[in-house]
This record gives C-alpha cells, sequence and structure tokens, in this order.
C-alpha cells in the first residue's frame, strides 16, 4: 500500500526510542517524527500546556507555541477535530487514571493517511505516557482538559470575548487563592467544597486559584465563616458581578499572598483588609534593597524584645485605625486605658508624635512597607 | 652605729618591733620594771622614763579589734578609738595587758571617753588638756604636766628628781633628732627609699625598749641610706608626696602604699606620729623644764586644738622644705575635727602652696583600698601630667595628637599643625618628587624649597622657655632631620631650631613614620568604614562641602563622613539615633539662610545597600523638591509615603487594586474624599485644609455617605481607599496627559 512506502512505524519506535536518552525529550521527538513523517506534531498536556511542537505545529498554531499554551481558539479547533488550513488533525489522548492526562496531536496533509498516524499516535501515546504522568504530577487537581481551559482563561486571558461561546455560568463570583508553599491545599479544598461545589480550580506551579460561581451576597459570608473556621491560610476576593475581573482578581490576591506575616499565617485574608499590604508589595525594594530603615521603629521593636511588650503592634493597629483610641482598643482586645498608657510607652520610645497628620501618615507607610518585607531584617 | 645588715631588712626588723616587744616587755616586766601605757602624743613619755618606767604606746591601728569595740561604744566613732579600745577590753595586746597604768588626755571627746570606760578595768590617769594653744593654756598644760609627775610619783612610790627628768629629756630629745633626721633623707630627690619604710622606722622606734640604743642604730640606718644614694641605689623619679591629717599606722598604712605603688612617694608625714612630733625638741637649757615640756607637747598640731594654725606653719614648712608636689589627707572616718579641718587644709594648700589636695576618707578596714588606689593614682597621674607640660613638650602627648588626629580621619596637613603648635617643631611631609606635601612651622619659596622656619608663640600654651616670639629663622640655622617613608613614597623631616636639642626631634619624626604606616593600614581597611552607613545628598556640591567640614569639627558627633563626592557624602560609624540626630542638627545649621536643599538619608548595615540607597535618597530630594517646603534640610522619614507611592506608581497597575467605592463617588466629590480621608476624617481639619467653610463641606459629606457610607468605614479600609487615591494621583501627575 502506498503509504506505507511513506514511513514505517518500526523507524519511529527507532525514533522514539533515541529520543528518550535526549534532555528534553518532548521537544526532540516532536522534531524527528515531523522530520521523518512530514507531520506535524505537538504535545499537550492534560491542563492545556503546550509541552512541545514541532515547526509545522507552530506555523499553524503561533499563539498557543508562543504563549506555551492552547489558546481557547486552538483548543475548539483540536476539540472538534477540524481541519486546519487543509490539514488534517489527529488527537490521540493519553490516560491516566480515569483522566486524560494530556495529547498527542498530529496534522498532516492527506486524508487517506489517517489511519497510520491513528496507529502512530497511538504508540507514541502509549510509549510517552510515563513523561505525561510526570508532568501531571506537578498538578494538585486532576480535572478534564474544558475545566483546565476554562480556569486558565478566565485567569489569563481577556475572557470577554469568549464567555458567551464557552457558556459560562452567570451571577455572583468569588475568588480564593492557595498558597501550594502553605501546603494542605488539598484539605482546603475539600473545606471549601464543602461550602460550595460551584467552581473552577486553576492550578498554576505555586498557587491554585478557584473560582466561585452562583454565588449570592450572603453565600459569600457563609465561606469566609467556612474557611476561617477552618484556619485555611488562603486569600479571598470580595464578590463581584463581572466574570472578566478574574484577571485582576488574580493580581490583587498574588500580591496579597506575597505579604509574609509570621503572626498571621494561617489566617484567611480578605481583600478588603489586604489589598492595602497588597499594594505595599510593590514597594519592598524600598527595604529589602536600597537599605531603607527607621532608627525609631527599630527602637521600638528592640524595646518589644526585650521587654516581651507588643508596642510595634499596638502602634500599627492604633495608625490603621485613624488614629482612633477607642476603634483600637476594640480591635486590640485591651481596655482604653491600657491602650493609652502603652501609647504614651510608644510615643516616649520613638521620640516623635504619631497623633501629628503627617507624622503619623510616615509612620504608617514605613510600618506597613517594614511589615511587608523587613522580615529580613526582623530575623 | 656601723649597720653591717641591709636595710630592707633593717626596715623589716622595726616594722616588726612592735611583735617582737610583746616578748620583750615580759621580760621588763618580770625584771620588775613598771610599764606606763600612752597613747597621744600629747602625753610626755619623759615622765614616764625619769619615773624609772617604761613608756608604750599602746596598740590602736588594727581592724580586727573594731568589732569588740563596737559592742560597747557607737559605731560611728573614730576607729582609732573603737581599736583601741577593742585591743584593751579583749585584753589582745600585751603592752596593754602588762601596762601598770594608762595615761590619757581630754583630746577628742571620742577618747575622753575612752578613758572613762577604761578606768573600769584598769588604773587611768587621764590628763586634762586645753582646747587652745594659748598661753592661759600652756599655763593650765603646764600645770597638768606637773600634776601627772606627781601621780607617777605616787603611783609608783618614786620620787622624780630635776636630774631624773632632765636626763629623761635628753634622751627623747637625741631620739627624736635621730629620727628627725632619718625623715630628713627624704628631702633627697630622687628619694633614696620607700616612705613607708621610714615610717615603719618611726613606729616601730616607739617599741624599742632599749632607749639608749636607739639614737645610735637610726643615725647608722640614715648613714648607710646616704652612702649607698651616694653610690647610686636611689628610687626613680616619683611624685612627691604629703601624707597629712589622722595618724597613720597598721592598717592605715594602706594609704601610704596606695600611693607608693602607684607612682608617688610619700616624702614626709605630717601627723602627730610623723615628722611633726619630731621636729620640735624640748628646750634643755631651761630653768622650767616643766615648762618646756609643757610648751612643746601643747604644740602637737593636732586638729582638736582651736585655732590649729599651728598645724598650717608646721605644714607649710615641710611643703617647702622636702618639695612636695601634692597633699594627701587622710581623714579617719568618724574623726570629726580633722574632717572640719580639711576645708582650711584644702585651701592653705591649695592657695597658698599653689599645689594639688585630695582628701581620703576612711577606716582600718580594708574594703576600700582599691578605691582609694585608683582615686591616688588618677591624683599622681594628674601630678605627673602637669609637670610633663611644664617640663618640655612630652613626647607621649605626640602620639596623642598624631594618634587622635588619625582617628579623627584628618589629614596630614592638620595633624602637622598640631604638632608643630605643641612642640614647636617644624615639620614637613615631602612626596616622591621632594615636593612639600604638607607642612607646619615653615615657609616654602615658589619651587617648593623652605626658605624659613616661622616663629611661634608658645605662651599660651604654657612653654615660656621656648618661646621664640614671632621672629622668624633663616632656613641656613636649621638643621634638618629627615626620614624615609618605609615604601618610599615620599619623606618626613623635622627641623632643630637654633638652641634646641636633635633629640625630640628624632623622636618626632619617628612618631611621624610610624603614624604614615598606620594611615596606610588604615586605608586599606576599606577606609575604615564601619556599620551604620548613611547617605546624605544635595542639590548643590558647595552645600555639602560645608557640612562636610562641619560634621568632621563636631567633636560630638562619633560618624566618619567621608569627603563629598559631587552631590552625596557618605558617611559611616553612625551609632544609632542619637548621632543621626547630631548629624542633622549639623546640616540644618549649615543650611540655615540658604538656598539649597540636602537631603540627610536613614542608617544602613549592609554596605551592599550602598548604592541603592543613595539612590533612594536621591528620589527624595526629587519628590521633596515637588512638595510644600518644609525647610531645606530634608529627611527620609518625612517621605515614606511619597516613596511608596511612588514606588507603587511606577510599578502596579491600579485597575484590580481600584475600590468600587471610588467608581461610585464620581469626579466631584474626589477631592472632599481625598481629603477628608487624609485628615482621618477630622471636619474641622478637612475644612481648614480645603480652605472651606465647614458648612460648605458637611453637606458634601453627608452625600458622601449616602453613596459609600464613609463614616462607617473601617480605618484600614479608609487607609486603602486613600492610598489608591495617592497613586492614581501620582499617575497622573507623572503620565504627560
Amino acid at each position: 500500500m502506498g503509504w506505507m512506502n511513506m514511513f514505517a512505524i518500526e523507524n519511529c519506535y527507532r525514533i522514539i526510542f533515541e529520543a528518550m536518552l535526549e534532555d528534553s525529550i518532548f521537544m526532540c521527538i516532536a522534531e524527528r517524527i515531523e522530520e521523518y513523517t512530514k507531520a506535524g506534531v505537538a504535545f499537550a498536556a492534560g491542563t492545556g500546556k503546550v509541552l512541545a511542537c514541532s515547526c509545522m505545529c507552530e506555523k499553524l498554531f503561533p499563539v498557543s507555541a508562543g504563549r506555551g499554551h492552547l489558546t481557547f481558539e486552538d483548543y475548539m479547533a483540536v476539540r472538534d477535530r477540524k481541519e486546519v488550513d487543509g490539514s488534517c488533525v489527529c488527537v490521540t489522548p493519553v490516560y491516566g487514571g480515569k483522566m486524560a492526562i494530556g495529547f498527542v496531536i498530529l496534522i498532516f496533509e492527506e486524508k487517506e493517511e489517517e489511519a497510520a498516524f491513528y496507529e502512530l499516535g497511538g504508540i507514541l501515546a502509549q510509549n510517552m505516557k510515563r513523561y505525561f504522568e510526570e508532568e501531571q504530577k506537578q498538578y494538585l487537581f486532576c480535572q478534564p482538559l474544558k475545566e483546565h481551559m476554562a480556569g486558565w482563561v478566565l485567569f489569563e486571558e481577556d475572557a470577554s470575548g469568549v464567555i458567551k461561546e464557552y457558556g459560562f455560568p452567570e451571577g455572583n463570583y468569588l475568588v480564593v487563592l492557595f498558597c501550594k508553599d502553605c501546603g494542605r491545599v488539598q484539605e482546603k479544598m475539600a473545606a471549601l467544597r464543602a461550602v460550595w461545589n460551584c467552581l473552577y480550580i486553576y492550578e498554576k506551579s505555586r498557587e491554585v486559584y478557584v473560582l466561585l460561581y452562583h454565588l449570592k451576597e450572603q453565600d459569600a459570608f457563609s465561606v469566609y465563616g467556612a474557611m476561617e473556621a477552618e484556619k485555611c491560610g488562603c486569600c479571598v476576593s470580595e464578590v463581584f458581578s463581572d466574570i472578566c475581573l478574574c484577571r485582576e482578581k488574580k493580581k490583587i490576591l498574588q500580591r496579597m499572598a506575597r505579604v509574609k506575616d509570621s503572626r498571621e499565617s494561617a489566617v484567611v485574608r480578605r481583600e478588603k483588609e489586604w489589598s492595602m499590604r497588597g499594594m505595599y508589595t510593590y514597594t519592598t525594594s524600598l527595604i529589602e534593597k536600597a537599605g531603607l530603615r527607621d532608627y525609631s521603629v527599630e527602637r521600638l521593636l528592640l524595646e518589644d524584645e526585650r521587654n516581651h511588650t507588643e508596642l510595634y503592634h499596638t502602634l500599627k493597629t492604633y495608625l490603621l485605625c485613624e488614629n482612633n483610641v477607642t476603634a483600637a482598643a476594640k480591635r486590640l482586645h485591651i481596655h482604653r486605658n491600657t491602650l493609652v498608657y502603652r501609647l504614651k510607652q510608644i510615643k516616649e520610645c520613638i521620640d516623635v508624635d504619631m497623633n501629628d497628620f503627617e507624622v503619623s501618615r510616615e509612620l504608617l507607610a514605613f510600618i506597613m512597607m517594614y511589615d511587608i518585607a523587613g522580615q529580613r531584617l526582623r530575623s | 652605729m656601723r649597720i653591717e645588715r641591709e636595710l630592707p631588712e633593717i626596715f623589716e626588723e622595726f616594722g616588726e618591733q612592735r611583735k617582737t616587744s610583746f616578748l620583750e616587755i615580759k621580760e621588763y616586766k618580770d625584771r620588775g620594771i613598771p610599764m606606763v601605757g600612752m597613747y597621744c602624743a600629747y602625753f610626755p613619755p619623759e615622765l614616764a622614763i625619769a619615773a624609772g618606767a617604761v613608756p608604750v604606746a599602746l596598740c590602736s591601728f588594727a581592724e580586727e579589734t573594731i568589732p569588740a569595740a563596737e559592742r560597747f561604744m557607737p559605731q560611728s566613732m573614730c576607729p582609732l578609738v573603737k581599736s583601741s579600745y577593742g585591743f584593751a577590753v579583749e585584753d589582745k595586746c600585751p603592752l596593754f595587758h602588762f601596762a601598770d597604768l594608762v595615761i590619757g588626755e581630754t583630746t577628742c571627746d571620742g577618747k575622753k571617753k575612752m578613758y572613762e570606760m577604761m578606768a573600769e578595768f584598769k588604773p587611768v590617769h587621764v590628763m586634762e588638756l586645753p582646747n587652745s594653744q594659748s598661753e592661759r593654756g600652756y599655763e593650765f598644760w603646764r600645770g597638768e604636766v606637773i600634776r601627772a609627775k606627781e601621780f607617777l610619783e605616787e603611783f609608783f612610790h618614786v620620787v622624780i628628781t630635776e636630774e631624773m627628768i632632765r636626763s629623761a629629756v635628753h634622751l627623747n630629745n637625741r631620739i627624736r633628732m635621730s629620727l628627725k633626721s632619718l625623715c630628713e633623707v627624704m628631702k633627697l630627690d630622687p628619694v633614696p627609699v620607700f616612705g613607708e619604710d621610714i615610717q615603719k622606722m618611726v613606729l616601730g622606734s616607739k617599741y624599742r625598749f632599749d632607749f639608749q640604743t636607739t639614737p645610735e642604730l637610726v643615725a647608722g640606718v640614715r648613714e648607710k641610706i646616704l652612702k649607698e644614694y651616694g653610690q647610686g641605689k636611689r628610687q626613680e623619679r616619683r611624685v612627691r608626696i604629703l601624707v597629712t591629717g589622722c595618724p597613720v599606722g597598721g592598717d592605715s598604712l594602706k594609704v601610704i602604699r596606695a600611693v607608693e605603688e602607684n607612682g608617688g612617694v610619700v616624702v614626709a608625714t605630717e601627723n602627730c606620729s610623723g615628722v611633726r612630733a619630731l621636729s620640735r625638741m624640748v628646750e634643755e637649757d631651761t630653768d622650767d623644764i616643766y615648762g618646756a615640756i609643757a610648751r612643746k607637747y601643747l604644740a602637737t598640731g593636732c586638729s582638736i586644738m582651736t585655732p590649729n594654725d599651728n598645724r598650717i606653719e608646721l605644714l607649710g614648712e615641710i611643703i617647702d622644705e622636702y618639695h612636695v608636689e601634692g597633699v594627701v589627707e587622710v581623714i579617719l572616718r568618724g574623726c570629726h575635727s580633722t574632717g572640719a579641718e580639711s576645708f582650711y587644709i584644702r585651701k592653705f594648700v591649695n592657695e597658698e602652696k599653689r599645689l594639688p589636695y585630695i582628701a581620703v576618707d576612711t577606716d582600718y578596714s580594708n574594703a576600700d583600698s582599691g578605691q582609694i588606689a585608683t582615686r591616688l593614682t588618677a591624683f599622681i597621674e594628674m601630678i605627673q601630667a602637669e609637670r610633663s607640660k611644664e617640663k618640655q613638650a612630652n613626647m607621649n602627648d605626640c602620639y596623642r595628637i598624631v594618634l587622635s588626629g588619625t582617628n579623627r580621619g584628618c589629614p596630614e596637613q592638620e595633624i602637622l599643625e598640631e604638632i608643630w603648635e605643641y612642640t614647636g617643631i617644624p615639620v614637613a611631609e615631602f612626596d616622591r618628587q621632594g615636593f612639600p606635601s604638607a607642612s607646619a612651622g615653615l615657609e616654602f619659596d615658589k619651587q617648593g624649597f623652605p626658605v624659613a622656619a616661622a616663629g611661634v608663640e608658645f605662651g599660651k600654651r604654657g612653654f615660656p622657655d621656648d618661646a621664640v616670639g614671632d621672629s622668624r629663622v633663616a632656613y641656613e640655622d636649621l638643621v634638618k632631620v629627615e626620614k624615609d617613608y618605609p615604601d618610599g613614597q615620599g619623606r618626613i623631616a623635622g627641623y632643630v631650631l637654633p638652641g634646641k636639642t636633635r633629640r625630640p626631634v628624632e623622636q618626632l619624626v619617628d612618631i611621624l613614620v610610624q603614624n604614615y604606616r598606620m594611615r596606610k593600614q588604615f586605608s586599606q581597611g576599606e577606609n575604615y568604614e564601619q556599620p551604620d552607613y548613611l547617605w546624605v545628598v544635595a542639590e548643590c556640591a558647595g552645600d555639602l562641602e560645608r557640612i562636610y567640614e562641619a560634621a568632621r569639627k563636631d567633636m560630638g558627633f562619633q560618624g566618619r563622613p567621608k569627603r563629598p563626592d559631587d552631590k552625596r557624602m557618605f558617611v559611616s560609624c553612625i551609632r544609632g539615633r542619637d548621632d543621626r540626630n547630631r548629624l542633622i542638627d549639623v546640616c540644618r545649621e549649615c543650611m540655615r539662610g540658604r538656598d539649597g536643599h540636602v537631603a540627610v538619608g536613614n542608617g544602613f548595615q549592609d554596605v551592599s545597600e550602598k548604592e541603592e540607597n543613595v539612590r533612594l535618597q536621591e528620589r527624595v530630594l526629587s519628590l521633596a523638591g515637588k512638595m510644600k517646603d518644609r525647610g531645606n534640610v530634608w529627611l527620609v522619614e518625612n517621605y515614606y509615603y511619597e516613596l511608596a507611592v511612588d514606588c507603587m506608581s511606577e510599578q502596579m497597575e491600579l485597575a484590580p487594586f481600584y475600590p468600587e467605592e471610588l467608581e461610585k463617588i464620581g469626579r466631584e466629590l474626589y477631592e472632599t474624599l481625598y481629603w477628608y480621608l487624609r485628615m482621618k476624617r477630622n471636619v474641622a481639619s478637612t475644612a481648614a485644609k480645603m480652605k472651606l467653610h465647614r458648612n460648605t463641606l458637611l453637606p458634601r459629606i453627608a452625600r458622601l455617605n449616602e453613596m459609600i457610607e464613609v463614616d462607617e468605614m473601617e480605618g484600614a479600609d479608609c487607609e486603602r481607599i486613600l492610598l489608591v487615591m495617592e497613586v492614581e494621583r501620582r499617575k497622573k501627575a507623572l503620565s504627560p496627559f
């Protein structure tokens, strides 16, 4: 038969075997197979990440190749196995467990060679399963490509164009961010699912974003409450109604997560309270690189360390309460007079009048910056 | 008498005399010779000797018996009295034990009472001592001397004849004379022996009961001392100290020891057991021998006398005769009369004799010996320093000048000038080509050759002898002493002025060469920078130059400014907030009434942050320039907020953080909300800031409340919105539109 002359499957085994000795195995196989069979080869992970892409595929899907991730359009094309520029597409899923953990995409010109390429796809999928599995290990959550794509589109792309096409749910939304560094993500996720099960998960190498949908205002409170009750350290956005805001919420939450605070690591960080600190993460270079320091504040910290007091925290809270003694005392759970006494001590120690409008403004700014970047100095 | 033994041995023997006397006295006692115990220098031992008894000075100088005495006496009494009584009541003093009789005098209050108490277990005869050395007092005392004589006659059943008393007087005068001449060896400068040794001799002689041989023995010791002194055996030059005040002996010898262990020497003691008691003889060539005795003993200058002019007189004589350089007064704790009199002594010593004076208030315990040593060391060092200043420029001071100058980071020129001003030695440093790079006290021609040494006025620095007035000395008359730097990068030269010696110039040149090496080492050690570091940046380089000069001269400022590099000045060795505040004060002082601006940075520890930090300070300078005036010294702590906002607006996208509250209110109320939040929701301050009437402002705030419930918000929320607004404003200011 004609196609048998074009390439021999046995040779493909050799190519795969030889490529396995190389470092970047996906790329190696894609290029060599393309060279041999004249068909475009691409590998996509179960999350939609493009693992390797031969020259021909790069030409056909330039955006996806460039970004290293399947775009929504390309995803649709591949899913529907449409013809792309007159070429046939053959997609072979790689199954691990119950879900596809990757896809082998072959693009060829001659319709009649379809059967051969399906066989080739099968061989590649079978032999490279180990590598796909390894790739999958980086992710905590295993979900269909469709869901991955939805997360990716929402959190990485300008989603406004594809909302209708994809059919995202309407209503109010909430974004939760779990840091993988903090651990217990699956546990936290389970706690979240127990409260609300309408969600998309978008997982990145270090953090997991969860979009809750179909929410009502009061549902949000039950989510907050549940997370707090479970002591799930996470960042939670406010409720919002425009799904296109996901990307921006992600940025806030990212910044909020970057705030290092040993005292409150297991706390639910709500956007309302923490976004200011998030903004201050942009100033870390001032303290970390340029060595911005303040003798007065340092003295206060030293005093705290020596006497096991909480003057620094008291001052911070007082300034955050706009120098309102009543509010600050309430927040600190101390009596008003205790606070007044502590403020007197603080004033003696730092030797500036923190009740002055200008001074308190600068002092708060420094404390916020210091809080966020000053971990190094404190240790 | 020829003294065969070594001097230290003899001194030691005399020191131990009191102990050996304990054994000796038993012998005397067994031979049936009576003993008369005495305490004070007012009692004439002649009387006892004439009565055929042995006068023994009773123990009174030890700490050990004080606790016993304190069972009977108040603690506040002087240790001498307590010790004496303690020995008596405890029966610890064999001399007291064997004494048939104790003669006391009504001297100070403590002693008067002590004799009363002692009379309970020992026969005591108390002589009434007048309080004043007046003629009437003398008449009275003469009567008392006779009464004592009669008492002794009756007590011992003897008759004291005129001959007996005269021979006793003669013997005692000989002993006194010999001891006085012994003491006078201390007039030599430098001294032949230590004062403590002399003191041991004087005190020990009282316990030698073989009175007849004592004068010869003492004279022999004196001869030996003088002979050895002639052979060159002498002490090094020490500060000559006179010890005065309360009697010193036994445990209170610690004061003398403290002086002599710390660079001083006690050349004389002015008290009842020292030179004072020996300085006056009993007149022998008189008809009224008892009158002569009374006169001699009443003249004892104890502080219980009022007035005590006699003591001042004696003190003056001793100071002059013994070339005393400093006076140490020993005041036994509880001896009120000496304590009170120290006022006159200090006045006399300081004002009349122009000598330093120090009072040591002590007792017999050892507890304060460290403290006394410290005080006396300082006292002696002060005298030494004073003395060296008077003599000639001390090379140690040159070290001090050079070292402190280098540590302050002074340039070589300044150090040389200071050296020249101090020593009057012209000095110059030449570079490799032979051109002078720094010099002091020299004039140069245009080619860089020295032509003359400038005169210097030394008077104010205290070298009247060295004053050469304002006269110039021609170069030909100078003798050059020069030395190359070890690395060959130049040399240092000193010049010997006419009529001066070469030695100090050579020493000085050596010091300066050493200093060059030291500076080299310092500069290798990264310019001896130490944390914390700090930057000062300015708009104008000239301002920094002024601040640099001022900061360097400010002695209270510990930091080390480096010479400004254009518009930046680096300062190291900042020690915390106080140092920085001092620098800020210096900056303010320098910038007063000037147009430019400077920014003072924060102290930082990590030198790797140096470059970033200076950029930060320059950012402060530029930020502050755009803001309302806050004087012309800007401090980084007043711009934290601006810095933060600046940082954020450069990097961050505002959109994600934009609060919905702001979207709700629109442009119109934006300004109001901004100021309202910035003034911490204080209506009065906001109105003042916006230059609005309160009544205009209130409706706006009411509307804000309708829209976003601004008054219900939490403080942190307000700060968040305010921060976003600040960033937004900053972004707008940055964007060209």
